[in-house]
């Protein structure tokens, strides 16, 4: 210990007499903090408010590259500098062992890396407090410093020091640490390849992703002007999963750190340099080979390991090399588990089956019972009540739930149920069948720990299961293979989200078959997805379920638990489709409506309503977001009256559990979403989900600057309540919610002559809701075709593309209908109101008129909605044909590309006056239009309005008493196309007096 | 016996034999090592502080065999050590790198006992004025004398310095040997150098390597007896007889120049023996003298009577260096 304690001293003593270290530390610190330094001196100009994490976010940016060039640098240069120097023979003279003294020289390096790594994030928590804008807790600063920035310095010194003593200088060093990483990453990786696996390697625990990150974002910044300020995204204020980030962070930094013990524990073999006794090896003097040879001896003699090594090195290094293995050992044996676990899910998802439960046999009520236990276990009884509505008995039932459960026990109240289970599929048989008309009881026990496996796959993360398996399966390049060891498991219960599902809770009917969509061309292609569910019986359901302390939770139901912190229960009743039955929540603070300037009503003015007994609405925020809650409470207050204005008999939060929703973990190193997906996010209240009477708010709405504007919550939380009457089929459900959200807003703009509303789009800041498109509202008259809109490609998967696509589209739709006959389609379509008398049918569309009544209100009440049943009745209500429209341009992508062609200009007749100008407007695009053309002329120019079909052509006749100079097609691009930037199309013609 | 070294030899990886089996018994007291560059003194110094493994040989360190691994660390706490090229840690005072050196080498005493011996050291090699300016800003032989009070900061039983006088002025060496004495009354010291006069004025035993062998160990009067009647004294640029071979030059008190050669005579390859050498060798030297002048008819010729140690050592250089039968080789 003495000898330990001296060395840290002396290591201390030297490097604050050191220029190089100075200078060094001060780099490192500067660069490290002046993110933080940047987010504290523009804090004002951000979109959100910023709080501890956002500062340690910043600081996390930069700070794991720098540290590893920091440590490696310190490490390797502390012993390569003795043996330079000169001291070194007279310094190994020490009695220690190598061991030894090597351990305690890394322990005296660490001691000066590692406190200076913390420095940053201190000085990010000092100016968070400076700023005061919200509570700055210890997490956010302190665990990512414990979990990777700290083994990363103590890793890589431990390395630094390795490589400089086996190297012997600074240059070597970092030779052999480039040698190394590139053997690690690429050549491990190749041959890796050939048993279809791959090694990601541990540069994103060094650093390097979010460097790279930084630096795009660095350099769009710079190369568009874009203000850093708005670029960022204020960090997750929720608690540091630490669990979740262990299980993230090890895969990634095993390697490294397995890599960093083998090379310390070999630099014991290398550290007196007391050159042991080689045999000679002296080449021939006419060997061609010769002067290699000799540098080879040289190399041989100088890299040749300490002669009497004791037995405690040895031991050593026999651990470094065992960490090394155990490291990659770990590695495969992770690699091994996830791929175990999606092969499984792909062969059942592949295979299909079982059978589905019949849809005669529906739950009519659950009973929930059990425990909910902070560490993601759960304890649960579940009684089920199964009634065949049917006409013959059923013997075989299909369940989904979360292949983290287990089924303990089943029971049946009467015969026999026998559970099989294949992942997420539990299939039951009942012996005897279950009669018609008859009910059974089965009573499950279930234990486990809800959980989701996030597989490392290929392809984007939206792709399907399958799809990305299938991809991993076929990889035939080492490029094409992902690391399934990075593959962690997201447990459903966490002190930072609980995020209960209905399949997490219960065994949920299963009544669309569970075989893959049809597969894509090509013969590799394994398939689309898992259909969803398409089968929605309501259930009566009751919870009584004994929750963990500190957690504050709502269920679908919208009761809430966590109020009492003595008695943690969630008690709930409701009735609801089971698979919309879910349990929300985390480590949230409620917050008391009293507060807000505008209560909703007088008896949604109490106290924090008991559970199952709520007369207005819960809200829980983020405990570091209370005042933020409190500043956001007015609007949502005032939802409900605006919307009880704009959409009658809708109350918005009533019985709804609001709260904040942090975004799931997943450990990318906190980072803001890309500042384009800001201002173009497709959707008009991002971030507000609902699951039955549990509306949760995206943390990044609380985090808003600005106090979210009443009626975009309306607009947001409207569709959520009004799709709650009926299920909506899952592939129309989000286009449905921006239609019903856009007429929301319209109405509140004829009430209130809010432009920006009546357009059906929403203002920029407005806690990320999309802008307003500038596709306004142009529009032709209501018979003639689509005529609206604004230059772009709507290419798919281009937000912003398609939110001025669908600005268009819907403006279009609301000319043609009528504003109020669109809203009652809706209504007809959720099965709220009773279906308004149809208008009269114009000339040509009696036949579409009796083609909607086939899809009218008679819809059955369990059958998801579609956009084409909503299209149906649309055409119904206006009495014209809207087929053409739904199948171009809403179910279809339909682009028109237009041009000009054979434009012409002649007087008039014999010796008459005025010109007559002709020509033709050219579709090369997709879709029927028609589109602005304009004859400019010595006097007043002339607009007519050109009409094309898809791919065809249209003509157009212009006269005018003056003179025509020239003829241009939509010159203020008023028109829904797509122009190249070739204008390979005619867009203006000259025209030249005949 | 604090080191006995048996048939120590060493050969390097390129095939070079540095060592050809050197037996060497040091007691408590000064020990010169004498050798010419090449001589292997470097290699068995290294070898002796346990920074090279020895082809062949042992080394025991006062019974304890360095082979054994399990005593090494009580070896290596009982060597001091002074190299050739030593250098302080600059960025350290001179007292901090003593009290550094000091506990690397795990010097059981309180912190007060240690500052008290390193300031007690750095009195002794004279640098108490300049304990506290970092050693980085030391001359050449304040560095060296910072580096023989860390070779005795923990008290070694075995001292080795090597080449401790290289690069100092007269009055610093005229010191530094002061303080290698001064040691030597209480430990082994090993003085390797290539200054004869350091060991001459030093040491009381002394041994000589060359080719990697230990080719003289005994008494500076027995390497000079060794010498006596086998050193003439020719004049400039005369042609040395058969046999004979150069052994440097004198410049007399006058100005005059003359060759020193190493040559027997008749009695050519026989060794002087010991005891009163000039007694035993006067008469048999005039016999020489006369042959000399009578067969190689080299009239100004002197027997070289009055000679030093280094003029000695290199005569005995001369007879084991030059090849046998090939022409003189020029020393000094």
């Amino acid at each position: 210990m003495r000898l330990t304690l001296a060395l840290i001293v002396h290591e201390w003593r030297l490097q604050w007499r050191s220029w190089r270290f100075r200078l060094l530390a001060a780099v490192y610190l500067l660069a490290v903090t002046a993110p933080a330094a940047v987010v504290y001196f523009t804090r004002d100009k951000t979109f959100e408010v910023c709080g501890g994490a956002t500062y340690a976010a910043s600081v996390l940016a930069l700070q794991p590259a720098l540290t590893v060039c920091l440590a490696l640098v310190l490490a390797a240069d502390a012993m390569a500098r003795e043996v330079q120097e000169g001291s070194w023979p007279v310094l190994s003279l020490a009695p220690a062992s190598n061991s030894g003294l090597l351990l305690r020289r890394w322990l005296a390096v660490s001691s000066v890396v590692a406190p200076l790594t913390a420095l940053p994030l201190a000085a990010a928590a000092a100016l968070a407090a400076a700023a005061g804008e919200l509570p700055v807790g210890f997490g956010p600063f302190l665990w990512p410093w414990v979990l990777q920035v700290l083994p990363l310095a103590l890793a890589a010194t431990a390395f630094g020091l390795g490589a400089g003593t086996i190297g012997r200088s600074l240059v070597a060093a970092a030779a052999a640490t480039a040698v190394l990483a590139g053997l690690a990453d690429t050549l491990a990786g190749k041959l890796l390849a050939a048993t279809s696996r791959a090694l990601a390697g541990p540069a994103d625990w060094l650093g390097v992703a979010p460097l790279r990150a930084l630096w795009t974002d660095a350099y769009l910044a710079l190369s568009w002007q874009i203000p850093w300020q708005r670029m960022l995204e204020a960090a997750p204020e929720a608690p540091y999963p630490v669990g979740a980030a262990v299980d993230q962070l090890l895969p990634r930094c095993v390697l490294f750190l397995g890599l960093a013990a083998a090379v310390l524990g070999c630099a014991v073999a290398f550290l007196r340099r007391s050159r042991r006794d080689l045999a000679p090896w002296a080449p021939r003097p006419n060997h061609p080979l010769q002067t290699f040879l000799r540098l080879a001896n040289r190399w041989r003699e100088e890299f040749s390991p300490d002669a009497g090594l004791a037995r405690l090195d040895r031991l050593v290094i026999a651990a470094g090399l065992a960490a090394l293995a155990a490291a990659g050992a770990y590695l495969a044996v992770r690699d091994g588990h996830y791929r175990a676990l999606g092969a499984e899910r792909y062969a059942v998802e592949t295979v299909g089956g079982p059978p589905p439960t019949p849809r005669e046999v529906v739950a009519t009520r659950c009973r929930l019972l059990g425990e909910l236990a902070a560490g993601g276990s759960v304890r649960l009884t579940v009684e089920t009540t199964l009634r065949n509505r049917g006409a013959a008995a059923q013997a075989q039932l299909a369940f989904s739930l979360n292949p983290g459960l287990r089924v303990t026990e089943l029971a049946a109240d009467r015969g026999r149920a026998t559970p099989s289970r294949r992942w997420d599929r539990l299939a039951v048989r009942l012996e005897p069948p279950l009669p018609a008309g008859a009910e059974r009881h089965l009573r499950f026990a279930l234990s486990g720990a809800p959980r989701t496996e996030e597989l490392e796959l290929p392809g984007a993360g939206s792709a399907s299961f399958a799809l990305r398996w299938g991809a991993l399966r076929g990889a035939r390049f080492a490029h094409d293979l992902t690391d399934l060891s990075r593959s962690w498991t997201r447990l459903a219960i966490s002190p930072a989200r609980v995020d209960l599902a209905a399949a997490d809770l219960v065994p949920v009917p299963r009544y669309a078959a569970w075989t893959l969509s049809p597969p894509p061309a090509g013969p590799e292609a394994p398939g689309r997805e898992v259909p969803p569910e398409s089968f929605f019986p309501q259930t009566a359901v009751e919870i009584d379920l004994r929750v963990p302390a500190g957690l504050w939770l709502a269920d679908a139901c919208g009761d809430v638990a966590g109020s009492s912190p003595a008695a943690p229960r969630l008690l709930g009743s409701c009735r609801l489709p089971l698979g919309e039955l879910g349990i929300y929540g985390g480590d949230l603070e409620g917050q008391q409506p009293l507060e807000s300037q505008e209560p909703l009503r007088p008896q949604e003015q109490q106290p924090q309503p008991a559970p199952g007994a709520t007369p207005g609405f819960s809200f829980a925020v983020l405990p570091n977001h209370r005042s933020r809650g409190r500043f956001h409470l007015p609007s949502l207050t005032g939802v409900a009256r605006l919307a009880g204005r704009v959409w009658p008999g809708i109350e918005p939060l009533r019985g709804v559990a609001v709260l904040e929703w942090p975004r799931p973990f997943a450990l990318t190193y906190p980072r803001r979403r890309l500042w384009w997906e800001r201002w173009s996010r497709a959707e008009a209240a991002a971030g507000v989900a609902a699951h039955g009477q549990v509306l949760l708010l995206d943390e990044q709405l609380l985090a808003g600057r600005r106090r979210l504007p009443p009626e975009l919550v309306a607009a947001a939380t409207v569709p959520l309540r009004l799709q709650s009457r009926r299920v909506m089929a899952p592939a129309d459900q989000f286009v449905i919610g921006k239609i019903i959200a856009s007429l929301v807003l319209r109405r509140v703009g004829a009430q209130t002559g809010s432009e920006a509303a009546a357009a059906g789009g929403a203002g920029e800041g407005a806690g990320g809701v999309a802008p307003p498109s500038s596709s306004a509202v142009l529009g032709g008259q209501s018979d003639e075709p689509f005529c609206v809109a604004v230059v772009a490609a709507p290419a798919r998967g281009n937000a912003a593309g398609w939110q001025r696509r669908f600005d268009a589209l819907m403006s279009d739709l609301v000319q043609r209908v009528g504003l109020e006959r669109t809203v009652d389609a809706v209504e007809e379509l959720l099965g709220g109101r009773s279906a308004a008398p149809p208008a009269p049918p114009r000339a040509g569309a009696a036949g579409a008129a009796g083609a909607a009544s086939a899809v009218g209100a008679s819809h059955p009440p369990e059958q998801a909605g579609s956009l084409r049943e909503l299209f149906g009745l649309l055409e119904r209500r206006s009495g014209q044909p809207l087929g053409w429209l739904y199948d171009d341009f809403w179910a279809g992508e339909a682009v028109p590309e237009l041009g000009l062609k054979e434009v012409a200009a002649r007087p008039a007749g014999a010796g008459g006056r005025g010109w007559r100008v002709t020509g033709l407007l050219l579709n090369r695009g997709t879709g029927a239009i028609r589109c602005p053309v304009v004859v400019t002329t010595v006097g007043s120019p002339v607009e007519t309005l050109a009409r094309t079909a898809s791919r065809g052509t249209g003509s157009f006749t212009v006269s005018t008493a003056f003179r025509p100079l020239a003829v241009a097609l939509d010159p203020e691009q008023r028109c829904f196309r797509y122009q190249r930037m070739t204008r390979d199309l005619a867009q203006r013609v000259e025209l030249h007096a005949p | 016996m604090p080191l006995a070294v048996e048939g120590l030899a060493k050969t390097y990886s390129d095939g070079t034999r540095a060592l050809r089996g050197v037996d060497l018994r040091l007691d408590r007291g000064l020990f010169g090592l004498l050798g010419p560059n090449g001589a292997g003194k470097t290699t068995l110094l290294s070898m002796l502080v346990l920074a090279q493994e020895p082809t062949a040989g042992r080394r025991l360190y006062e019974g304890r065999d360095a082979a054994v691994l399990a005593h090494r660390p009580q070896i290596r706490r009982m060597i001091g050590y002074l190299p050739q090229d030593f250098t302080p840690i600059r960025q350290l005072t001179g007292l901090e790198y003593l009290l550094h050196c000091a506990r690397l080498r795990e010097v059981g005493l309180t912190r007060r006992a240690l500052q008290s011996r390193a300031w007690e050291l750095l009195a002794v090699v004279g640098l108490e004025g300049d304990a506290r300016r970092r050693s980085g800003t030391y001359s050449g032989g304040m560095a060296r004398r910072l580096g023989l009070a860390q070779a005795l900061i923990h008290a070694p039983r075995l001292v080795v310095v090597d080449e401790p006088t290289a690069g100092l002025d007269p009055e610093e060496r005229f010191r530094f040997r002061n303080y290698i004495a001064e040691v030597a009354a209480g430990a082994t010291v090993l003085l390797s150098t290539h200054i004869v006069e350091d060991v001459e004025a030093t040491c009381s035993r002394l041994g000589v390597i060359a080719g990697g062998g230990l080719l003289f160990e005994g008494r500076p009067s027995e390497l000079m007896s060794q010498a006596l009647g086998r050193l003439w004294l020719l004049p400039l640029g005369a042609a040395p007889p058969a046999g004979a071979r150069r052994a440097g030059r004198r410049v007399s008190s006058g100005g005059e120049v003359r060759e020193i050669v190493e040559w027997t005579g008749s009695r050519e390859g026989e060794d002087s023996g010991s005891g009163d050498y000039r007694s035993q060798q006067s008469q048999q030297s005039q016999q020489a003298l006369q042959a000399l002048h009578v067969q190689q008819g080299f009239a100004a010729a002197e027997e070289l009577r009055e000679f030093s140690l280094e003029e000695a050592y290199s005569a005995f250089l001369a007879r084991h260096e030059a090849p046998s039968g090939g022409e003189a080789q020029a020393c000094g």
